[in-house]
């Protein structure tokens, strides 16, 4: 049985009053003046809708041709009801699900690779190529800003402890200059003591490093000072502030370009840039404490005083690793105590300490005496 | 499925027996309102579980619905892109934009103290947003060569060039005038658009003046100035009198509250302004939106989204659901419950289905039945004329769903 459809032929946009007929090879669509009918194999024949009017689009080797029928939905499907799963599927150049999903696999497992390897290893790989110039330079801008955000008052910036020619100064030098004997660093380390609250230290890009003064005031010995020092010249070692610089900077792009616009998606980056930021940055802790006992250990102090230090100033006296140690970016967990006392297992115990006695007395002492940051070190 | 208007008949002499009238037959375009939740529903979910690679494929099911339901003389137009299309886009625009990211980064932090900001800044205040308007420009014609009307394809002439020196040029001129005339900025930007916008055969016109709309768009104007002023005013009133000028604050708040209603009006009346301009071979356009309809649309949008999340927190709270602060900083873990992730999520779900469904499809809708098109007939004398394909580059800024602007 005919239907009625209205036919467009791709050409001009007006609808032509034609028969639709069903054979073997598919849809042939008979033209009113008696001119030539037109087959549309099934292949070629896609179905746009089935409600309220049938619609149908034909693709030729690939491509749209323009042609459209639309046809009552009754008619159509009395006719071509059976033949519904020989009609071809989808636009022109379009993929089917099942590729759509391969393809949506693959670019998750790519991204996720990316992440966990990809950035990480471009982080490991680029950081050492900086030239070493570029990072001091780097670290004098970024200096002044980080210096703002831990002094306590707005308008009173943060202050230096000793002078230029105090013993407490002189002290940390040696102590310095004692522990970099044994490093492989590009280029000498400038260390300062901070006079702040907080107990911290860090190392920016360009070997320069603070230590706060309450890890000098709560420290016991010399040794568990220069633990901590020779923690962070294990950071410059492996140029930490510049691979974390690379690290982050990647990831924040990719994350930006990739996961962009969802709607809501910011939180899942938000998260997931912190697990894998803590991942990124668990790993380099546990390098920078393999530097520190190897440090030590050619100081010929004691590698495990850091331990006894992060015993006693750390609050989390618990064994067992928690979701909070999986998403902080610096934790002191048992974890890396034990990994320590582990590397430090060979080194007898009862070193000399780095420091002499009055050396370490003017340690302790150095931030009796504060000076103002200077504007600009060489 | 259509509604036929007849709107010259007084204008017209009675027609001499016999003989059909002349009539230039107008149709209004008719927006069909399909089931559309599923859609987004899906859409949305296999979005977040795909990291978002999924959405080349959402957006792409929203246009087929979007375009699909709006039809003229019973017939409704077709979206052909493909979600693979988008995609490919979105890694070329990817490949355009990554090495200008990393070079604006590059020069910001190794420039050197002076030269490297100023470098930065350059590139990325002017170079990028360049680009990216030479790629809307692109994303454009990407989407008109994706369009059909009864089988016969729009296209899009003129270059992303073409389209930026227009926009510097105005936007020249805009800054110069203080954004006054910043409706010759639009009218310039919609006359290229308009007039390198190709049905079949058929190339867009576009006679729209831009004086007409001067009115609704100094009227916005001046109340973002006064509000301005006002701000000041009070703001010094209080700090060096220490008088009480609450009056003057208020008016000013007010004031500002107005800006965004006098921009929605402005939009309004330069939609109908910018429609009633274009013309496809002899076929010709209005627009009679209604400004106020419009209006309710955005406020009764954020009272929805303002809605649902009061109701999530009140049920949240009949749920029994209290916000905890960890005693113990390991204790992390224990804030984020079962139910109150449940209940986020049905949060977050309900505020993207009134996004599109009470939000986007109601301005959709809107903005599609205010259209009436004259002289329908005029479709017959155009044909199909050979338009280059264009790849989807430029996709990746593209969020809006307008097919008439």
């Amino acid at each position: 049985m005919d239907i009625l459809a209205r036919y467009f032929d791709g050409v001009r946009p007006v609808a032509q009053a034609v028969t639709l007929r069903r054979v073997a090879a598919g849809l042939e669509i008979v033209l009113p003046d008696g001119r030539a009918p037109i087959l549309w194999p099934y292949a070629e024949a896609r179905i746009d809708a089935l409600t309220p009017e049938v619609q149908l689009h034909r693709v030729r080797q690939n491509l749209d041709t323009g042609e459209r029928l639309i046809a009552s939905a009754e008619a159509f499907q009395r006719e071509f009801g059976s033949m519904l799963a020989s009609f071809g599927r989808g636009r022109a150049g379009e993929a089917g699900a099942m590729r759509i999903a391969l393809w949506c696999a693959l670019a998750v497992a790519s991204l996720a690779f990316l992440f966990f390897v990809g950035l990480p290893v471009l982080a490991r790989v680029a950081a050492p190529m900086v030239p070493w110039r570029w990072e001091a330079a780097l670290g004098r801008s970024v200096e002044p800003q980080v210096l703002e955000y831990f002094s306590k008052e707005k308008d009173k910036p943060i202050a230096f402890c000793g002078g230029e020619a105090s013993a407490g100064t002189a002290a940390l030098q040696a102590m310095v200059s004692r522990l970099s004997a044994g490093a492989n660093l590009p280029a000498p380390v400038r260390v300062d003591v901070l006079d702040t609250p907080m107990t911290n230290a860090f190392a920016l890009p360009g070997g320069r490093i603070f230590i706060f003064r309450p890890i000098i005031d709560k420290a016991m010995s010399p040794d568990e000072v220069a633990g901590v020092l020779a923690h962070e010249i294990g950071h410059v070692v492996h140029r930490d502030a510049m691979r974390g610089l690379i690290h982050n900077g990647a990831l924040s792009l990719l994350i930006g370009a990739v996961l962009g616009d969802i709607t809501g998606g910011s939180t899942i980056a938000i998260l997931s840039k912190m697990m894998l930021g803590s991942a990124y940055s668990r790993e380099t802790e546990s390098e920078a404490d393999r530097v520190s006992v190897d440090l030590m250990r050619r100081a010929g102090a004691d590698p495990r005083a850091i331990n006894d230090f992060f015993r006693r100033i750390s609050p989390l006296g618990n064994a067992t690793p928690t979701i909070f140690d999986a998403l902080s970016s610096h934790p002191v967990t048992s974890e890396r105590i034990a990994a320590v006392e582990a590397l430090a297992a060979a080194i007898p115990k009862g070193g000399k300490p780095i420091l002499e006695a009055q050396e370490w007395a003017a340690l302790k002492a150095i931030c009796a005496q504060t000076v103002k940051p200077a504007k600009e070190a060489p | 499925m259509h509604i036929p208007t007849i709107q010259r008949s007084e204008t017209l002499p009675p027609p001499p027996s016999g003989v059909m009238p002349p009539v230039a037959p107008s149709e209004r375009l008719v927006p069909v309102m399909a089931p559309l939740a599923w859609l987004v529903i899906k859409g949305t979910l296999l979005t977040i579980l795909t990291l978002g690679i999924y959405r080349f494929w959402y957006r792409t099911a929203l246009r087929r619905y979007y375009w699909r339901n709006t039809t003229l003389a019973g017939d409704g137009f077709e979206y052909t892109g493909t979600g693979k299309e988008l995609f490919v886009g979105f890694l070329i625009a990817l490949a355009i934009v990554l090495p200008l990211y990393f070079g604006v980064t590059l020069v910001g932090l190794f420039g050197g103290q002076v030269l490297g900001p100023i470098l930065a800044t350059i590139l990325g205040s002017f170079i990028m947003p360049a680009v990216v308007q030479v790629l809307i420009y692109r994303a454009r014609r990407y989407r008109l060569t994706r369009t059909r009307y009864r089988g016969v394809r729009f296209h899009q002439s003129g270059t992303g060039l073409g389209y930026l020196f227009h926009t510097v040029k105005w936007l020249i001129l805009t800054v110069l005038t203080l954004g006054i005339v910043f409706p010759y900025l639009r009218r310039a930007l919609e006359r290229y658009k308009t007039e390198n916008t190709w049905y079949g055969s058929a190339q867009g016109a576009f006679d729209a003046r831009a004086k007409p709309l001067m009115k609704s768009w100094l009227l916005l104007w001046f109340l973002a100035l006064f509000a301005f002023l006002l701000l000041v005013v009070s703001s010094v009133l209080v700090s060096t009198l220490g008088s009480n000028s609450l009056v003057l604050g208020l008016l000013a708040l007010a004031m500002l509250l107005a800006v965004p209603f006098a921009w929605v009006n402005y939009r309004v009346i330069e939609f109908q302004s910018f429609v009633g301009g274009t013309s496809f071979g002899g076929i010709s356009l209005a627009s009679d939106l209604n400004g106020g309809s419009v209006i309710w649309i955005w406020v009764r949008y954020y009272l929805l989204l303002i809605g649902i999340a009061l109701g999530a927190i009140v049920l949240g709270w009949i749920m029994g659901i209290r916000p905890r602060i960890p005693v113990n900083p390991n204790d992390v873990g224990a804030v984020v419950q079962a139910p109150l992730v449940l209940l986020a999520a049905g949060a977050f779900m309900a505020m993207v289905l009134t996004t599109e469904i009470l939000f986007r499809r109601k301005l959709w809708a809107l903005r599609v039945a205010s259209i009436t098109v004259t002289n329908v007939a005029a479709l017959d004398a155009i044909v199909q004329t050979a338009g280059q394909d264009a790849i989807g580059v430029g996709e990746a800024f593209d969020t809006g769903f307008d097919i008439a602007g």
